[in-house]
C-alpha cells in the first residue's frame, strides 16, 4: 500500500547558541490504513516528532512528504490549510473550546476549511457524536462533560473532515485506564471503519501492543521498529 | 470572516464581566465626549445667538468722513436677491436731543423700514408696551429711556435736530432690547418720517443686514468690498468687532477638543490592554484553532472583531447616556428666570463623527493583540512534555 507520510533524514535542533539535537536522521514512512503508535521515555523526541509530523513545527534538516507532497516549500497559511484538510489532532488534553458547545467544537474544522456548516456536515458530526456516545450531552458546553467525555469529543473532531491521518499526542495520558481501554477501541474501530492513518503517542505498553506497528524512540533516535499483527 | 465574527462574539460573552467592564469603559468615554461636545457647542452657538443674534452682521456705511450716502436701489436690490443674505435694511440715523421737563436728553433717532428691521432687532418681539410707529413723527422709546424722563405712551415730547430744529414727536410704544445703552438712547421711527425730520431725502446713514451663515459674514463683506468701493461705501462685520469673543470661542473650543482627545486616548489605552490579556487568556483557544487550520489572518480578525463589537455596542451605549447627561443637564441646571443655563443642542454630525471615532479607534486598538494572535505558535500552546 502508498504511503500516505514519510519523513526522510529529520533532524531537529533547538537554540542558536546552546544547540540541543532533538531528533537525528529519522526516516520513518507510514502506510495509509495503518495502525501505529510510538512509544519512548519522556524527552526522548518523540513528542517533537509528532509535531514536526503534524507540521506544527519545523525540521531543521530532511524532507517531510505528506500525502505525497513535500511540506517544506509551503508558506504558513498552506500548511494550516494541509492541516485542516489532512491531519486530525488528538491531544493529551482536549483543547476543547470552552466558549461552545460539544457539536459546535466537533464541527469547528469543519466551518474552518467551508465557513459554513451544511445539513450533511451536521449529520456527519452527528454520526460521529453517536460513535462517540456523547448524543446526550451534544448540546452541553464543552467544560460541563466528564474528562473521559472530552476526550471522545476530541477524537470527533478530529474526525470531522474525513483526515487522512490521525495524529494522537497521549490522547489517553490524562484518563484512568477503564476510559483508556474504551477510547483505544474507539480508536481502532475509526481506524477499520474510516481507513484513516493513526499515529499515536503513547508511554504506556499496553496501549502500544494494541497497535499494528511499534515505534520505540530513544534519544532522539529510532530505537525499535516492529511490526505487531503477527504477535498480537 | 463569519467564523472569526461567531468566535469573538463566543470569547466576548464567555468573559461577561470583563465585557461589561470595558464596555462600561468605552461607553463613558464616548458619553463624555459628546456631553462636552454639546454642551460646548450648545454654550457657543447660543452666546453668538445672544451676541449677534439681534444685531446686525454686515453694516455698510459711507467710507468718507460723510454720515450719509445716497440711496441706491440697485445695491439694495442686489443684496437682497443674494441668498446668503437673511435680511437687508436701510435705515437712516441721526443724533437728536429730547426735551422732558427742561432736561435734555441725547438720543439717536433712527429712521428704518420695520418690515425688514425686525429680522434683525425684532421690535416686534421685544415691544413691551404700545405698536410700532406707522405715520410720521410716530416714534418708539426704549425702557430705560421711559424709566430716564417718564414719559408714556401717547405723550408728545419736543425734540432738537443737529441743524437746530424743533419738532414733537408721538410715543406709540416702548421696547426692550435688553441692552441698557440702545434702551436709553435708541428712539425708533419709520424711514419716510426720519428722512421727513431730518430733512434727507433719497439718503440714507447705513445698510444693515444679516447673512444666514454667521460665521461667512467676514468672506462675504469681503466679495462686497469692491462693489462698494466704487460706490464710496464700506462695510463693517461682526468678525472684525468681536475679535476677542472669537479668540475666546477658539479657546473654547480647542480645550474642548483637547480634553476629548485625552478621553479617547484613555478609551483606546482601555482596550488594547483589556484585548491584550484577553489574547493570553485566549492562547489556548487560539493554539489549538491554529492546530486544526485556522489562518493567521483569521486568528486576527478575532479579535479585530472583538475590538469592533465592542466599539459599536460602547459608542451606542455612551450616545445614548451621553445625550441623556446633556439633556437632564440643559433641563434642571437653569437661570434664574428659568431658562435653561446651556440650551439642549443636538449635533447629529459631531455625534457621528464620535461614534465613528470611537469605533475605528476601538477597532484601531485591537490591532496590537491581533497581530500577537496572529503571531501565536501552537506549539507554544500545546505542549504535553
Amino acid at each position: 500500500m502508498a504511503n500516505i507520510l514519510e519523513l526522510k533524514d529529520v533532524s531537529k535542533i533547538y537554540g542558536e547558541k546552546v544547540k540541543t539535537q532533538v531528533l537525528f536522521n529519522i526516516n520513518l514512512s507510514f502506510e495509509e490504513s495503518s495502525f501505529n503508535s510510538i512509544i519512548g521515555a519522556s524527552g526522548s523526541g518523540k513528542s517533537t516528532l509528532m509535531n514536526i509530523m503534524g507540521t506544527l513545527d519545523k525540521a531543521t534538516d530532511g524532507e517531510v512528504i505528506i500525502d505525497g507532497k513535500n511540506i517544506s516549500n509551503m508558506n504558513k497559511e498552506q500548511l494550516a490549510s494541509l492541516r485542516n484538510e489532512t491531519i486530525g489532532f488528538i491531544f493529551q488534553f482536549h483543547y476543547l473550546l470552552p466558549e461552545f458547545t460539544v457539536l459546535e467544537n466537533i464541527l469547528m474544522p469543519y466551518r474552518i476549511k467551508y465557513n459554513k456548516v451544511t445539513k450533511e456536515a451536521l449529520n456527519r458530526a452527528n454520526d460521529l457524536i453517536e460513535i462517540v456516545g456523547l448524543t446526550k450531552v451534544k448540546n452541553n458546553r464543552a467544560t460541563d462533560i466528564s474528562g473521559g467525555q472530552q476526550q471522545r469529543a476530541a477524537i470527533a473532531r478530529s474526525l470531522i473532515n474525513s483526515p487522512r491521518i490521525i495524529l494522537g499526542d497521549e490522547p489517553t495520558g490524562n484518563l484512568d485506564s477503564e476510559t483508556t481501554e474504551t477510547v483505544y477501541n474507539l480508536l481502532k474501530e475509526i481506524n477499520r471503519e474510516y481507513k484513516s492513518t493513526f499515529i499515536v503517542i503513547t508511554h504506556d505498553k499496553r496501549v502500544a501492543e494494541k497497535a499494528d506497528r511499534i515505534i520505540e524512540i530513544k534519544d532522539g533516535k529510532i530505537n525499535m521498529d516492529i511490526n505487531n499483527i503477527g504477535i498480537k | 470572516m463569519k467564523l472569526a465574527f461567531n468566535i469573538a462574539t463566543r470569547f466576548l460573552k464567555s468573559n461577561k464581566g470583563q465585557t461589561a467592564l470595558i464596555l462600561i469603559g468605552i461607553a463613558i468615554g464616548v458619553s463624555v465626549q459628546i456631553f462636552i461636545g454639546s454642551l460646548i457647542d450648545g454654550l457657543q452657538s447660543s452666546l453668538i445667538d445672544k451676541t449677534i443674534g439681534s444685531s446686525p452682521h454686515i453694516t455698510i456705511i459711507p467710507s468718507s468722513k460723510e454720515k450719509y450716502f445716497k440711496d441706491q436701489d440697485l445695491l439694495i436690490e442686489k443684496l437682497r436677491q443674494d441668498n446668503r443674505f437673511a435680511s437687508v435694511s436701510k435705515s437712516l440715523d441721526s443724533s437728536a436731543f429730547l426735551y422732558k421737563d427742561d432736561e435734555s436728553y441725547p438720543i439717536l433717532l433712527r429712521g428704518v423700514e420695520f418690515s425688514e428691521t425686525n429680522k434683525i432687532y425684532k421690535f416686534d418681539d421685544k415691544l413691551i408696551e404700545g405698536r410700532l410707529p406707522e405715520k410720521n413723527l410716530e416714534v418708539l422709546v426704549g425702557k430705560n429711556l421711559v424709566e430716564e424722563t417718564g414719559v408714556e405712551i401717547g405723550d408728545k415730547v419736543g425734540i432738537i435736530t443737529p441743524e437746530g430744529k424743533n419738532l414733537d414727536l408721538e410715543i406709540v410704544g416702548i421696547f426692550d432690547l435688553k441692552v441698557a445703552s440702545l434702551n436709553k438712547s435708541w428712539v425708533m421711527t419709520t424711514l419716510n418720517s426720519g428722512r421727513n425730520i431730518f430733512e434727507k431725502e433719497d439718503r440714507l446713514s447705513s445698510i444693515e443686514a444679516q447673512v444666514r451663515d454667521v460665521f461667512s459674514a467676514d468672506t462675504i463683506a469681503k466679495e462686497l468690498e469692491e462693489d462698494l468701493n466704487k460706490k464710496e461705501l464700506k462695510s463693517l462685520n461682526w468678525k472684525e468687532q468681536n475679535e476677542e469673543l472669537l479668540s475666546g470661542l477658539a479657546g473654547q473650543s480647542a480645550s474642548s477638543y483637547m480634553i476629548q482627545v485625552f478621553v479617547l486616548l484613555a478609551v483606546l489605552l482601555g482596550i488594547s490592554s483589556v484585548l491584550a490579556i484577553s489574547v493570553v487568556q485566549k492562547s489556548k483557544q487560539i493554539g489549538i484553532l491554529k492546530a486544526m487550520g485556522i489562518k493567521d489572518k483569521t486568528a486576527s480578525l478575532i479579535f479585530l472583531f472583538q475590538g469592533l463589537l465592542l466599539g459599536v455596542i460602547g459608542s451606542v451605549l455612551g450616545t445614548i447616556l451621553g445625550l441623556s447627561l446633556t439633556y437632564i443637564f440643559s433641563n434642571f441646571v437653569k437661570n434664574s428666570d428659568g431658562t435653561p443655563l446651556v440650551p439642549f443642542y443636538i449635533d447629529y454630525g459631531f455625534i457621528t463623527i464620535s461614534v465613528l471615532v470611537a469605533i475605528i479607534a476601538a477597532t484601531f486598538a485591537a490591532l496590537i493583540p491581533a497581530r500577537k494572535s496572529s503571531k501565536l505558535n501552537p506549539i507554544e500552546v500545546i505542549k504535553n512534555g
